[in-house]
């Protein structure tokens, strides 16, 4: 073979025909062991992959029954295995596909000399060998409410949803993606709930997908985009199972993939973004406070430092006089314009949070301190920018991070920028044309086929229950009308509408 | 021609009130109270009254043509069918002209509102280029894209344009609307067709009909749309009678924007340039309407994809656009648009509607024998 040779092959490994073929290649590889033993007048060979299998569930499962029990058959077959070894779902075949396949899934093979070219496959991998056993959610923390999160092992993701939801109307589908890496991927939806055509679109576009290795959910999201050239998300994804267990119940359909503590849920409402649970758990004024609050802040920090480079530039006749003497003060020094001030800080505070993002915890803090306080008064005090711009770039920076999904904040925090731009050249104009631009592009914008400005656009009255504010629950018993589902109610309203009169 | 739209391009009936609405105001609403002003001064809300009820009628007059021709149809197609290829196609292209000439117009008075009010020194062709490239962006995406934005075009102003009308009530002087029926007839009337102008922008709807899911369903909503805009006209036209003089309001050239002078809060003053800033929320649905109205039409006529006419058209809008640089310019062009407005409303539709029911009233005759 010449070095040249894999640009005449079609991308695909040399095919295996037969097991002696097969078990040349594994040998290649030091990890891949194979015990011959002989008990009872069998001879037995046991392959299997040492880094993949637990050690203790072959010595116990297997050779230790192989050797004790075999005594009681008077002509063994490789079907009899499952009446001897106990672990479920032994499996006999001659597939060599199959075979290259459960090896290296963590499977161990069987074979009993006499018997050519069957084999038995055993189920011996060691699922949470270098796993994290559980995870607290730090990611998407809340104070109230359950704090376990989704884990690296789709196994047990599963069985936390499995637990939450108890319905055999709970359906899991489940698909390999990954030409490499064989990553198992299950999609979750509850039958009679989902809207079939949703359905029927995500399992489309994920059984199409075509990549080497799935790493994590994150690039599902991206892959099964409906928009992939825009900035917004478009699915929720979450770690936590509360949020997951909700989408589900509201009729959305979740996308588990293995290796990855992060599910995500479509279709998704720009909404879905600035919802946290804990809106759920605080009684509903408290909840729908903390909603708008969070809202507020994400039009704060979208349009703050834009104003102030439009009316600094532009516009200052719109400063009355009061506040006029403190900007004058403050800027008075500064020898830059208002566009390149408000860009010199917005770029700190990136550079800032990028830092603290890449660098242990503990020198994070550190860092935080040392660029906010003391980097923040020297560039005041070196009059490369005034004091309101570091107020407003401060707080707009606070008030981004108060999204509960940290894929829309990153958005928040990119979308600002060419805000800034379109104000520094058009002023207050250039700001409504950006927002104009940014309302145009998410009516365009779709999430698995439905919109993503719903209950906006399309205008839903009923769909507003939960949005800006969170109704109390008796206002919420109806599943959102935008997902289409089959059963709109989610529980039996009279039981929780009855109102009682006055003194009664 | 083929029917080939399909449903999840339609847009609900509800939302007719928003692009009718969104389509009627406009940069006339700036001047309204000016122009009422030199025909019926202080009786000028009935003027506005009256043009509201001719409006009312007018649609009404546009379903019953519909109905008659056969829903699923736009006004291409509807001309065609009855005036024959010809005649019919000739109807058209003066439509889409008026169409075209009508986004120019909107567009070309906001930039110069804009050049006289906040930036003295940059060319308008600025921003004739980013309302275009913004207009390309959002026909591209279709026609649901476009009532989308018509939508925010009449929510966001609503929230932040209006409150703003409360604040000179401050200054106002309720006398001034007596004496009533201090002008003839004749002047109201004088009045009210100057007030039409500011109604024009519905008869778009003879475009997008066929894009409107069970389009009978939507008339009531049509309807509240233009009554929306005649409240909206009527609660300007008032305040501006109680806020000026007949003699001062004879100088000033956009009185609305004018009474966004007055309020005042402690942190911003200069709300004029709020408005002005978000009056781009206003007219920019409007110039998208009509941009899709002419893509739409040419592809109705000569087949000629949006795709490729969409870019052209914008083109076209923008070279135009340097043609009117002088303030005369423009307002001589702004009331020749608004002539040709005026008789396509009131010529064109009232004739295609009897034309249409004589027609119909033949067939059915016809197929009674």
């Amino acid at each position: 073979m010449s070095i040249f040779s894999f640009m005449f092959k079609n991308g695909k490994q040399q095919q295996v025909k037969t097991l002696p073929q097969l078990l040349q290649i594994f040998k290649q590889s030091s990890d891949f062991a194979t015990v011959e033993f002989q008990t009872n007048g069998y001879h037995f060979c046991i392959s299997y992959f040492d880094s993949l299998i637990d050690p203790k569930l072959l010595q116990q499962q297997v050779i230790c029954r192989l050797q004790r029990d075999l005594s009681s058959y008077a002509s063994l077959a490789l079907e009899d295995l499952q009446q001897i070894i106990p672990v479920q779902r032994i499996e006999v075949t001659a597939d060599v596909e199959m075979i290259e396949a459960k090896l290296l899934k963590g499977f161990a093979m069987i074979q009993l000399k006499g018997v050519a070219d069957h084999c038995a496959l055993v189920n011996l991998a060691s699922e949470n060998l270098g796993l994290r056993p559980n995870n607290d959610s730090e990611n998407e923390f809340s104070v109230v409410g359950p704090k376990v999160g989704f884990v690296e092992n789709i196994g047990t993701n599963l069985h936390l949803l499995r637990r939450q939801i108890v319905t055999p109307h709970l359906v899991f589908r489940e698909l390999t993606i990954g030409s490499m890496s064989q990553t198992k991927v299950v999609i979750a939806y509850i039958d009679g709930i989902v809207n079939e055509q949703t359905l029927q679109t995500v399992v489309q576009r994920v059984s199409e997908i075509e990549f080497d290795i799935m790493f994590d959910t994150s690039l599902f999201e991206q892959i099964l985009s409906d928009n992939s050239s825009s900035p917004f998300p478009s699915f929720v994804s979450s770690e936590r199972v509360d949020k997951i267990v909700y989408a589900l119940i509201e009729g959305r359909v979740a996308i588990f993939s293995d290796g990855s503590p992060y599910v995500i849920t479509g279709p998704s409402t720009l909404f879905d973004f600035f919802t946290s649970p804990e809106d759920y758990y605080l009684p509903w004024l408290l909840g729908s406070f903390f909603r708008l609050i969070r809202m507020i802040g994400v039009m704060f920090s979208i349009l703050a430092s834009p104003i102030y480079v439009a009316v600094l530039t532009y516009h200052y006749e719109m400063l009355p006089k009061d506040l006029l003497g403190p900007i004058i003060f403050s800027r008075s020094n500064v020898p830059f314009p208002p566009i390149l001030e408000v860009l010199f800080l917005e770029i700190t505070i990136e550079l800032l949070r990028e830092a603290g993002a890449r660098l242990p915890t503990k020198v994070a803090q550190t860092l935080g301190i040392v660029g906010g306080i003391v980097i923040g008064q020297a560039s005041v005090e070196a009059a490369l920018t005034s004091n309101i711009l570091l107020i407003i770039v401060a707080l707009g920076a606070l008030a981004s991070f108060t999204t509960p999904i940290y894929k829309m904040s990153n958005t928040i925090r990119f979308i600002r920028f060419p805000i800034i731009l379109f104000a520094a050249c058009w002023g207050g104009i250039g700001i409504v044309f950006a927002a104009c631009l940014l309302l145009i592009h998410l009516g365009k914008l779709q999430s698995f086929g439905s919109p993503y400005l719903v209950p906006l656009y399309p205008f839903r009255v009923k769909d507003f229950a939960d949005s800006f504010i969170r109704s109390p629950y008796h206002l919420t018993v109806k599943r959102p009308s935008y997902l289409r589902p089959l059963t709109l109610w989610r529980y039996d309203p009279k039981k929780a509408k009855k109102k009682k009169d006055i003194d009664e | 021609m083929q029917q080939t739209e399909h449903e999840r391009f339609h847009i609900s009936p509800f939302f007719v009130f928003f692009t009718i609405h969104c389509s009627q105001i406009g940069v006339g609403i700036l001047s309204l109270p000016n122009l009422l002003n030199e025909e019926t001064g202080h009786d000028g809300w009935m003027s506005v009254i009256i043009a509201g009820t001719i409006i009312h009628i007018l649609i009404w007059m546009i379903y019953k043509i519909f109905k008659s021709a056969g829903e699923n149809k736009d006004v291409i197609q509807v001309n065609v069918q009855y005036f024959g290829k010809w005649i019919g196609n000739m109807v058209n292209v003066v439509l889409l002209v008026y169409f075209f000439s009508f986004a120019l117009i909107v567009m070309r008075i906001y930039t110069e509102i804009i050049q006289v009010w906040v930036f003295p020194l940059m060319g308008a062709w600025q921003f004739c280029l980013i309302i275009l490239v913004l207009t390309y962006y959002t026909v591209s995406g279709g026609f649901r894209v476009v009532v989308g934005l018509c939508f925010w075009g009449v929510m966001i102003p609503l929230l932040i344009i209006v409150p703003m009308l409360v604040f000179p009530l401050e200054y106002a002087h309720y006398r001034n609307f007596l004496p009533i029926f201090d002008h003839s007839v004749l002047e109201v009337i004088k009045g009210a067709k100057a007030s039409t102008l500011d109604y024009l922008g519905f008869e778009m709807i003879l475009m997008y009909y066929s894009f409107v899911k069970n389009a009978p369903q939507s008339h009531k909503w049509a309807q509240w749309g233009n009554a929306f805009t005649t409240f909206l006209y009527l609660i300007v036209v008032c305040i501006a009678i109680v806020f000026y003089n007949e003699e001062q309001i004879r100088h000033i050239i956009w009185p609305t924007l004018t009474l966004a002078k007055i309020p005042e809060i402690p942190f911003i003053e200069r709300m004029e340039y709020i408005v002005i800033s978000t009056y781009v929320m206003v007219i920019f649905p409007i110039i998208c309407l009509a941009v899709w109205s002419v893509t739409r039409g040419l592809k109705q006529i000569i087949s000629l994809k949006q795709r490729i006419s969409l870019p052209i058209i914008l083109l076209l809008l923008f070279i135009s656009s340097f043609f009117f640089t002088k303030r005369a310019q423009i307002d001589q062009f702004s009331n020749l648009v608004s002539t040709a407005g005026f008789y396509v409303l009131m010529a064109y539709i009232p004739f295609l509607w009897i034309y249409v029911s004589i027609a119909k009233l033949f067939k059915s005759k016809a197929s009674e024998k």
